[in-house]
């Protein structure tokens, strides 16, 4: 346990998960218990097994999606990840055909791990309406009036 | 005497207070010259300096005039501090096209600040739940694809 042991297990999720697609993984780093709390596409995630499906959906999706890690800030029982998530669309994704193109988005993630050094949360704001411009799910829109 | 995490924090949040209360002229303190927000890619990408800064946020609370920024975690470490916070916001002005609905508007963001040795932030990037604004005016769905 501690500030450094967290930080290398948010990598490996990232790496070993999020990149490689091993979700057996997720059982050395998180409890089951887990609950996301994100953003507007996905408000809500709750138990380790749905990250595990969630995981394995993107994949299947964007068989090379993975995520680099840009920065970190930890305290306490807290890590902090600003990450860019790439893949390229090779397979359905909420019920769009693949486009074959590359998409990529942006995100804050706000990790908290347990006494054992687990992670039990997580809090996550991500930039995918430009994911979702791209996929045709959602209009091109700008800020601003009119 | 350099600056540490905890005064760090300090001015996050006297930063978000001067935005909520109008304060534009006290930003100036806790910004460097060339201070640069990196927002989300496709609606805010990019703003440079303090008066770009002032420009943005008064516009901001010009639109929706009792705006407030609530920080819901805070977390630092060496010259950086992350936020998550809470906007709340009445819908009183046309915006995006929509008349006002005087309904009050409530998303989430997170912010990841880096300050230079002597306590003023020199860059940022955020993350804001725009999405969900959208969608409570009404300007996006709240179902996506299968």
């Amino acid at each position: 346990m501690g500030i450094e042991l967290n930080k290398q297990n948010v990598q490996r999720f990232y790496d070993e998960v999020i990149g490689m697609g091993d979700v057996s993984v997720i059982d050395d780093l998180m409890c089951s218990e887990f609950v996301h709390h994100g953003d507007a596409l996905f408000p809500y995630i709750g138990g380790s097994e749905a990250i595990k499906q969630g995981v394995k959906g993107v994949k299947t999706a964007y068989p090379d999606g993975h995520t680099v890690i840009e920065d970190m800030v930890a305290e306490g029982d807290i890590v902090v990840v600003r990450l860019t998530w790439r893949g390229t669309h090779l397979g359905p994704f909420m019920g769009k055909e693949p486009t074959g193109k590359v998409h990529k988005w942006a995100g804050l993630s706000t990790y908290r791990f347990n006494n054992e050094g687990k992670i039990i949360e997580r809090w996550a704001n991500q930039d995918v309406m430009p994911q979702l411009m791209a996929l045709g799910m959602i209009p091109e829109m700008k800020l601003g009036g009119g | 005497m350099p600056t540490t995490p905890e005064h760090n924090k300090n001015t996050v949040i006297r930063f978000f207070l001067a935005a909520n209360n109008d304060q534009l002229q006290e930003l100036d303190k806790f910004m460097a010259e060339d201070f640069t927000t990196y927002g989300p890619q496709s609606l805010l990408p990019k703003a440079v300096g303090r008066d770009a800064h002032k420009g943005g946020i008064g516009g901001f609370k010009a639109t929706f005039p009792d705006a407030k920024i609530e920080i819901i975690h805070i977390f630092a470490e060496g010259n950086k501090v992350m936020t998550h916070q809470k906007v709340t916001a009445r819908h009183v002005k046309e915006f995006m096209g929509v008349q006002p609905t005087f309904k009050y508007l409530t998303w989430t963001a997170t912010q990841l600040a880096h300050f230079n040795d002597d306590g003023i932030m020199v860059e940022r990037y955020v993350i804001e739940d725009f999405m969900s604004m959208f969608q409570q005016l009404g300007i996006l769905p709240t179902k996506f694809g299968g």
